[in-house]
């Protein structure tokens, strides 16, 4: 069989020159003071849009923003108070729907709402981006499929880099899948020219929450 | 004449080569040298890259044994295959049970290592790359012939006149985003119809049983996400102790491969869907061998499998730069190509790959991870010398290192390059068929000094 | 330390501290001019220079075309030549330097040729960055009329790391316009039998290289490193152009060196290709 081959081969080989030190994770940054604008700074630069709001006028801005962009249908996902506070600003708006049964009862669906809105579980300052840990409540394809993403994130969210984003290790009911974002979806391939929009969203849009 | 040398001179001889490969090199340096001024101590971070897929390689038995038991764990199941053969059988066999006709693909270059598309197509099982250079590659009938930048040495202008030909859609070439577009378009239709998706893999985490996908489109978020089944497929050398190590690992990536500070999308999948209401319903790993525990066997060539394959060594490759990928004519290209493929198809049919290096180390000046790169080359030449160098070239060195110690012999050499008859008999080494050579000096700086009384021993 | 000190100090040479000086195959046969005023930057230094005879080659060349055990031969040669007394070992070359800095990848790890290859490995340096500490506080002469364009090699750069040293030398000569060219930091395509071997990318290499030194717009190219120089001078000479290519070593003596010890002529004619001297 093909594993036993295999790992045979590589214990027959000698590695006692080789160092298996223990890494030393380097030593934490001290975390610098202004992380929001940072964050702001980095997921500008990578074409991301960032609203600042507060508490309460978050969901006016999320139906500003259907109004003013056209988003007349949106895909939301379950179980959190902030989707049905941001179903009730949409809905006299657009379409509202919910990702509420497996995805091949809503595939062609999926594909056509002009948006989606969910929360995210973090961001990392340096380098910007979010963090996302899709479970049963927000599936998958929420950050993937609709046009234009919108998430919610909370500034006390956001921590100063990748590393201490990854020390997540919160058990959810699927850590199937974990994600970090960091701009609209792109691609240089042709001839090196920036393109928005390959495969995923061709919109990000941070709906930045400020005590 | 090699064909290698063929090839070389082909390339050399097309202009709009020239210019693509020079125009991508330049832009995919200046981003690289952004992004790494960016971190406060760039050299501190590739040490610890380096000392990261050292340790990988002091345990890799252990390490994959460990990833096996925790994707196996998480719902993953977990194939090994020793060769490209055995490797697209596994992956066919998983396709057959599932009556699968479509397959959707991220960007993997295991698999053109495989020849996974070729293999299907014979099987009536249709491959659709969805990268979106690989796309282009795709339809173009082509090879990939640059690692992360598959279609580097395409013009807007051909992608343009590409797409109306086999796409029935005529664009102007300047519109890039009218061209994405379509491909966008058309490309959905397939995510949703695929029954599998085939990814590579960028890490795969030991302790955790985690496989990363890293890249700025979302083809491999789709492939991996949309069709019932997902199969990635990974050399066995890009397992990873632990999640600490990914922070290091992904910023040393995305800086070298892109100048990005982090790409788009880095997607961390545990095993399929469980409870949640999307994502594949099976998620396979495909542990590929194909000569790389031969590899592992020599303590110096085992660097070879501490790559990630970010392809900075191509984009500082002066040679890579002026030929472009396809000229090698192997799945990986450049100095990390020409270190690979002779160890995979053996010396005497890729050793020539060898030659097309002037060891100047700007590839191992790049490298994230402090490959020798040069050293490796240097490595590999001896082996091939070794095993089949000619008995002229064998003799010929032979008298140049006797001459190299016998002083007397060396000047004579050094009189006999001052007498020789140039203009009858040429150059044996060919160098005078495109440049002057030196004249030696009347009087060498030995002589010189020895007239003048320099002090010559302690 | 002014000139004078030195000159005292070069004349008392009893009390100078020796260095090994190896003048590489490519000086030593077809550039000795470079060799001399390595020599004499040394000494103006305050160094005696001790150059054994019978000094050969450093092996590169049969290591780099795959034909190890012929330069390790040659090696042990270089390692046996300059081990007598631990002397720092002066090279006019980043590449030979590099390579010796290489040779105890050469041996077998703990074995006596491992621990004096690393021994010698350990105090050679190339020659440039060897100097500057002591140029520093030297009085060089300005250089009005010469204008250059300095070719970092490969060597210099990624292997002894001089390349820096390089530039702060040539810095230090007052009103000397030199300049580097673009693309300063890709290789000028010789690496030995590279050019010979892959012939068709290492000339186009060699082309792209000179016209970014040409565009400059010095006359003189120089570098530390005959290799390159050989390359770039014999391609622009093939090409009809004119061109000087003289050693790094000879502009600093030309500014450093008190005008007594100054060779006749050490500018071009010293370098070019194709030309006879003495």
């Amino acid at each position: 069989m093909s594993r036993e081959l295999i790992l045979a081969r590589l214990r027959r080989a000698r590695t006692e020159g080789l160092k298996s030190a223990a890494i030393e994770p380097a030593p934490p940054k001290p975390s610098p003071d202004n992380l929001i604008e940072r964050f702001a700074q980095g997921m500008q630069a990578n074409h991301a849009s960032l609203i600042r709001c507060s508490a309460e006028n978050w969901p006016r801005h999320l139906a500003q923003l259907a109004q003013q962009r056209r988003l007349q249908s949106w895909l939301l996902g379950t179980g959190h108070p902030q989707l049905t506070a941001a179903e009730t600003a949409l809905s006299s708006l657009a379409e509202v729907w919910r990702f509420e049964h497996a995805v091949e009862q809503l595939h062609d669906r999926l594909f056509r709402v002009d948006a989606s809105f969910t929360l995210c579980a973090g961001a990392s300052a340096e380098p910007a981006a979010l963090w996302l840990r899709p479970d049963p409540n927000e599936p998958r394809s929420l950050s993937l499929i609709p046009p234009v993403h919108v998430v919610l994130l909370y500034a006390q969210q956001i921590v100063a880099d990748l590393p201490a984003l990854l020390e997540d290790r919160r058990p959810s009911s699927s850590q199937a899948n974990r994600l970090l974002i960091s701009g609209p979806s792109k691609t240089a391939d042709i001839q090196q020219t920036l393109a928005y929009g390959a495969h995923g969203p061709r919109e990000l849009i941070i709906l930045l929450v400020e005590d | 004449m090699s064909g290698f040398n063929t090839r070389i001179r082909k390339a050399l001889s097309s202009p709009q080569i020239r210019q693509s490969f020079r125009g991508a090199m330049d832009f995919l340096r200046q981003k690289r040298a952004q992004a790494t001024a960016q971190v406060s101590d760039w050299e501190a971070l590739r040490q610890q890259g380096q000392r990261i897929r050292q340790q990988v390689l002091a345990e890799l038995p252990k390490l994959l044994q460990q990833l096996e038991d925790n994707c196996l764990r998480n719902g993953i199941q977990v194939h090994w295959a020793a060769d490209a053969a055995q490797a697209n059988q596994i992956i066919l066999d998983i396709a057959q049970r599932h009556q699968v006709r479509a397959v959707v693909k991220g960007k993997s270059m295991a698999s053109e290592e495989i020849g996974l598309n070729a293999f299907f197509a014979k099987q009536g099982i249709v491959c659709t790359e969805t990268d979106m250079g690989e796309y282009i590659v795709q339809l173009a009938h082509e090879t990939p012939s640059h690692i992360i930048m598959p279609a580097i040495h395409k013009t807007k202008e051909e992608i343009a006149e590409l797409f109306a030909e086999k796409l029935g859609h005529r664009l102007p070439s300047d519109d890039v985003d009218g061209m994405i577009g379509l491909g966008r378009a058309i490309l959905r239709e397939h995510f949703k119809h695929a029954e599998m998706g085939l990814t590579g893999v960028n890490f795969a985490v030991a302790e955790s049983g985690t496989l990363c996908l890293v890249e700025n489109e979302g083809n491999g978020r789709f492939s991996s996400t949309a069709p019932r089944i997902h199969v990635a497929l990974m050399g066995i050398e890009k397992v990873i102790p632990s999640e600490q190590d990914l922070a290091p690992l992904l910023s040393l990536l995305t800086r070298s491969a892109t100048g990005q500070a982090l790409t788009t999308y880095v997607n961390l999948i545990k095993g399929p869907r469980g409870q949640e209401l999307d994502g594949p319903q099976e998620v396979h790993l495909v542990l590929l061998d194909n000569g790389r525990s031969q590899m592992y066997q020599d303590p110096k060539l085992r660097e070879t499998l501490a790559c990630i394959r970010c392809g900075a060594c191509m984009n500082h490759c002066p040679v890579y730069t002026r030929i472009g990928g396809h000229a090698y004519g192997s799945t990986y290209p450049g100095p990390i190509g020409q270190v690979v493929t002779p160890q995979q198809q053996g010396l005497q049919r890729a050793g020539d790959l060898l030659d097309a290096c002037s060891l100047n180390g700007a590839c191992g000046e790049a490298c994230p991870v402090g490959i020798d790169l040069p050293g490796l080359i240097r490595r590999l030449r001896q082996e091939r010398e070794q095993s089949n160098a000619a008995w002229s070239r064998r003799l010929g060195w032979r008298l140049w290192s006797l001459a190299m110690r016998r002083p007397g012999l060396y000047r004579l050499s050094q009189t006999l390059l001052r007498y020789w008859p140039y203009a009858t008999l040429g150059d044996p080494s060919g160098w005078s068929r495109h440049r002057d050579f030196p004249q030696p000096a009347a009087r060498s700086l030995s002589a010189q000094l020895r007239r003048r009384g320099q002090r010559h021993e302690p | 330390m002014s000139c004078n000190k030195a000159e005292q100090d070069l004349r008392g040479t009893r009390s100078a501290q020796p260095v090994w000086f190896f003048g590489t195959c490519l000086i030593d046969t077809f550039y000795p001019q470079a060799g001399l005023d390595a020599i004499a930057l040394l000494e103006l230094c305050g160094y005696e220079v001790i150059y054994p005879e019978g000094q050969t080659c450093c092996g590169q060349p049969a290591c780099n075309s795959g034909f190890t055990r012929q330069g390790v031969k040659v090696a042990r040669y270089l390692i046996s030549s300059f081990s007598a007394r631990p002397w720092p070992l002066v090279v006019p070359s980043a590449s030979c330097a590099g390579m010796i800095q290489r040779y105890p990848e050469l041996f077998e790890p703990g074995s006596s040729e491992h621990v004096q290859a690393q021994a010698l490995a350990a105090r050679t340096f190339e020659l440039v960055s060897f100097l500057l500490p002591h140029l520093q506080s030297l009085k060089p002469r300005p250089l009005p009329e010469t204008a250059i364009a300095l070719h970092q090699s490969c060597a210099a750069r990624r292997e002894t790391h001089s390349a820096d040293d390089w530039e702060t030398a040539l810095r230090s000569i007052p009103e000397l316009q030199w300049s580097l060219p673009a693309y300063a930091e890709e290789c000028c395509g010789f690496g030995g039998t590279f050019a010979v071997k892959s012939p068709d990318v290492s000339l186009a290499m060699t082309a792209d290289k000179c016209q970014h030194l040409r565009a400059t717009g010095a006359r003189s190219i120089c570098s530390g490193d005959c290799g390159c120089l050989m390359n770039l001078g014999g391609y622009l000479t093939r090409q009809g152009q004119s061109v000087d290519t003289p050693h790094i070593a000879s502009i600093l003596a030309r500014a450093y060196l008190p005008q007594a010890h100054l060779s006749p002529a050490p500018s071009a004619a010293a370098m070019a290709t194709r030309d006879f001297e003495k």
